[in-house]
């Protein structure tokens, strides 16, 4: 839906293939394009960049993977003359000629709290944004100015409270927040009711909810999911911590350290937490690393004598073996570098820029003297991301009631449709 | 052009949107930031889904 500019920077890169392909050979796989349409489109219109490809082709304009393979297509094709820049020095998009950095220092320098404010200092071209700038315009105030940005709540009041994945055919499916997968209830008379109201409410047939919600999230959804269509929308970019699969020291023999425990403890610790790209976690008891610790933001190995934490990970698009970070005694130690290095990475990342990227960008030296190196700067990292989440209402209890807002997902009754036909 | 009567402004969400059953489907009423209002077939072209859902 947010093709490239959601992706950032995990697409496939299309390593030294341009020159080798045909031309009926495919490069966007959403689209349909192949290289012969693209190299077509750039020797007739005279285009030189990939932006001007996508508009031209659709290539690259999904979801992006391909981006890099359109890219060398294109320099294969104009030679020098193509525009190509590294992402540190590319305009966040067209709506102006500003990068990531001048944006982020503005921000953080002349105290520009809400979009409207961002966008008239800046001069932005277009009155209102555009989809590629409005959410890191909505979320950069929240990395450097905890407390006091305005942004986010002005412009989105709402989207944060739907706690769902919207589905193809508009429903819904409801994810439950269960901490550490320790629901007492799971597979209980309640829950399985629970999963049929939810099923009524959004139709047979259609995709149906795996468990049950937790109490506090069942008033705010139960209302939504009363409508039998447009039930949920989706949440904005709202990162939670992504817990995969935890095992802890009771449930395998293998295990060293509780790290069921640590896992629900480190989701507490980030909930609400916004970043500028999405952030997985993962902790394993032991170094049989049963929750794949080795592909993901950060990841938490138990040992015998403490814990290894890893970072700069991902299992997505494009797989990234994470990179040894540091070796912890306590799983506070954990908690606290945890919080450190990811403040880190919201203070000083592009937006869309995956911790990978950024380790890659910035460098593991700089990471390490950040977080390793000073403990008083690790504990005033921590300290700024604990004091920004304080201000963090959850996604159902930040639910604004108002009468407006509530009829949101309501058909609008209009008499004499029929006209329209 | 036969105009219809929708609703008051003030029952969408500014910069939000809400739908009407039309007769080939539903419509979007959308108030965006740089118009009044707008509105279009509630479908994307290219697979479907419900435009009024952000």
């Amino acid at each position: 839906m947010f093709g490239e500019n959601a992706l950032g920077d995990v697409g496939h890169q299309g390593q030294d293939k341009a020159m080798s392909m045909a031309d009926t050979a495919e490069v966007c796989g959403c689209n349909g394009v192949c290289k012969g349409t693209i190299v077509k489109a750039i020797q007739e219109h005279g285009l030189f960049s990939v932006d001007e490809v996508k508009k031209h082709t659709k290539a690259a304009s999904s979801c992006g993977s391909c981006a890099g393979l359109v890219e060398q297509i294109l320099i294969n094709t104009v030679g020098g003359a193509a525009d190509v820049k590294p992402k540190s020095e590319k305009a966040i998009c067209g709506c102006s000629d500003l990068n990531h950095g001048q944006i982020r220092q503005a921000i953080r320098e002349q105290h520009l709290l809400t979009i409207a404010g961002t966008l008239s200092y800046l001069n932005w071209r277009t009155p209102n944004s555009c989809a590629t700038c409005r959410p890191g315009a909505q979320l950069l105030p929240d990395f450097h100015l905890a407390g006091r940005s305005q942004g986010r709540s002005a412009i989105a009041p709402d989207q944060r409270a739907r706690h769902a994945n919207i589905q193809k055919d508009g429903t819904c499916s409801v994810v439950p927040r269960m901490w550490g997968w320790r629901d007492q209830s799971f597979g209980t008379a309640a829950h399985c009711r629970r999963c049929r109201q939810v099923q009524r409410a959004n139709g047979q047939g259609h995709r149906r909810p795996a468990h049950r919600l937790a109490g506090d999230q069942e008033a705010g959804l139960a209302r939504r999911l009363e409508r039998p269509r447009h039930a949920v929308r989706p949440r904005l970019r709202q990162i939670h911590p992504h817990r995969e699969d935890l095992r802890r020291r009771e449930f395998c023999r293998f295990g060293t350290q509780n790290s069921t425990q640590l896992g629900i403890e480190l989701e507490h610790d980030l909930f609400n937490m916004w970043s500028p790209h999405k952030v997985k976690l993962a902790v394993s008891g032991c170094p049989r690393n049963c929750s794949e610790a080795g592909i993901k933001d950060v990841g938490i190995i138990g040992v015998d004598s403490g814990w290894e934490m890893y970072i700069g990970g991902n299992g997505g698009i494009k797989t990234e073996v994470a990179e040894f970070f540091v070796k912890l005694k306590t799983a506070e130690e954990v908690r606290e570098y945890n919080g450190a290095f990811l403040q880190l990475y919201r203070e000083e990342a592009f937006y869309l820029e995956r911790t990978v990227h950024y380790l890659q960008r910035v460098g593991m030296d700089h990471i390490k003297k950040a977080v390793l190196e000073d403990p008083q700067r690790r504990k005033a990292l921590n300290d700024r991301l604990q004091f920004s989440l304080s201000f963090e209402a959850g996604p159902v209890e930040g639910t604004p009631g108002t009468a407006t807002a509530e009829k949101e997902f309501d058909v609008i009754p209009v008499k004499n449709l029929e006209v329209l036909a | 052009m036969n105009w219809l009567d929708i609703c008051a402004l003030d029952e969408i969400n500014a910069l939000g949107s809400r739908i009407i059953a039309g007769p080939k489907g539903d419509i979007a009423i959308f108030i965006p930031a740089t118009m009044k209002y707008s509105a279009l077939d509630d479908r994307c072209p290219h697979k479907g889904g419900p435009l009024s859902q952000v």
